[in-house]
């Protein structure tokens, strides 16, 4: 089974599935397998909630973002969805009062 | 409601004390304090207890003496200063340079003048203009042969053209 797609061996690392394949096909008419690393999962939330605004890049890719481009700008950006943040906030200031 | 001390709960400036100063309609009220000076919902805001002796619309400066009594944060922040936009400066040169330039080039003009007098003929054409000729250099009379030449070849050929255009009229 680990002889390639099209009978030639690649490199060991790429015989396991933490790449992902991408078919190209070449202006040649070919078509040959791309590894790309494969995507982190989604940002979370304590609650379970998928994050907003946050984006799911490889670390290359999300070096080359702006620091305001990887969060939202508010307290607990990046960290808590805004329902948990409010509800945080709400009880934050219960306690206090 | 006005002076009514309350926590913002939505948006970048969440977890801030902020102040009524303003009730815009039944949903928007005008914030200030701890917060930047702006439009809120009112479902941003959670009610304190305190309140504070503030009239409707107050400044940005009343609000901050009344917030800094009670001990609160209050939002300031240093404009920057712009510095001084360059303006665009035009290339060309003043009055006075132009001048001077003019004046410069005539001594400039003066001095070859001069320089090539000593050694070197003067000669004026037709239209009054000088140039500078060196009598010496060989090439010079054949020059002057040829454009003689030249000259005689044109006026043949202007005669030419007439007589041709004499003989078309005479058989029309």
């Amino acid at each position: 089974m680990g002889v390639g797609f099209f009978g030639f061996m690649p490199e060991g690392r790429k015989r396991s599935r933490s790449f992902r394949r991408i078919y190209v096909k070449t202006p040649g008419g070919r078509t040959v397998i791309h590894y790309k690393r494969r995507k982190p999962g989604r940002a979370k939330c304590g609650c379970g909630a998928v994050l907003m605004g946050a984006p799911r890049g490889i670390p290359s890719v999300m070096r080359k973002l702006s620091k305001t481009e990887k969060r939202p700008e508010r307290p607990f950006g990046g960290v808590l969805c805004s329902k948990c943040m409010r509800a945080k906030i709400k009880s934050d200031c219960m306690a206090s009062k | 409601m006005i002076g009514q001390v309350c926590v913002k709960v939505a948006g970048r400036d969440a977890g801030k004390k902020c102040v009524v100063v303003d009730v815009l309609d039944d949903i928007f009220v005008l914030i200030d304090g701890g917060t930047r000076r702006r439009k809120c919902n009112v479902s941003h805001l959670v009610l304190l207890k305190e309140k504070l002796d503030i009239k409707k619309g107050c400044s940005h400066d009343d609000v901050v003496s009344a917030f800094k009594k009670l001990g609160f944060d209050v939002w300031n922040t240093k404009p920057k200063k712009s510095a001084p936009r360059p303006k665009a400066v035009r290339k060309g040169k003043s009055k006075a340079e132009k001048e001077a330039q003019i004046v410069a080039k005539k001594e400039l003009h003066k001095k070859m003048a001069e320089a090539k007098a000593k050694n070197v003929k003067v000669k004026s054409d037709e239209r009054g203009l000088e140039h500078h000729v060196n009598p010496d250099e060989p090439k010079l009379k054949e020059r002057e042969a040829v454009k003689e030449e030249n000259a005689d070849r044109q006026e043949k050929k202007v005669e030419e053209i007439k007589q041709v255009r004499t003989k078309k009229n005479q058989r029309f």
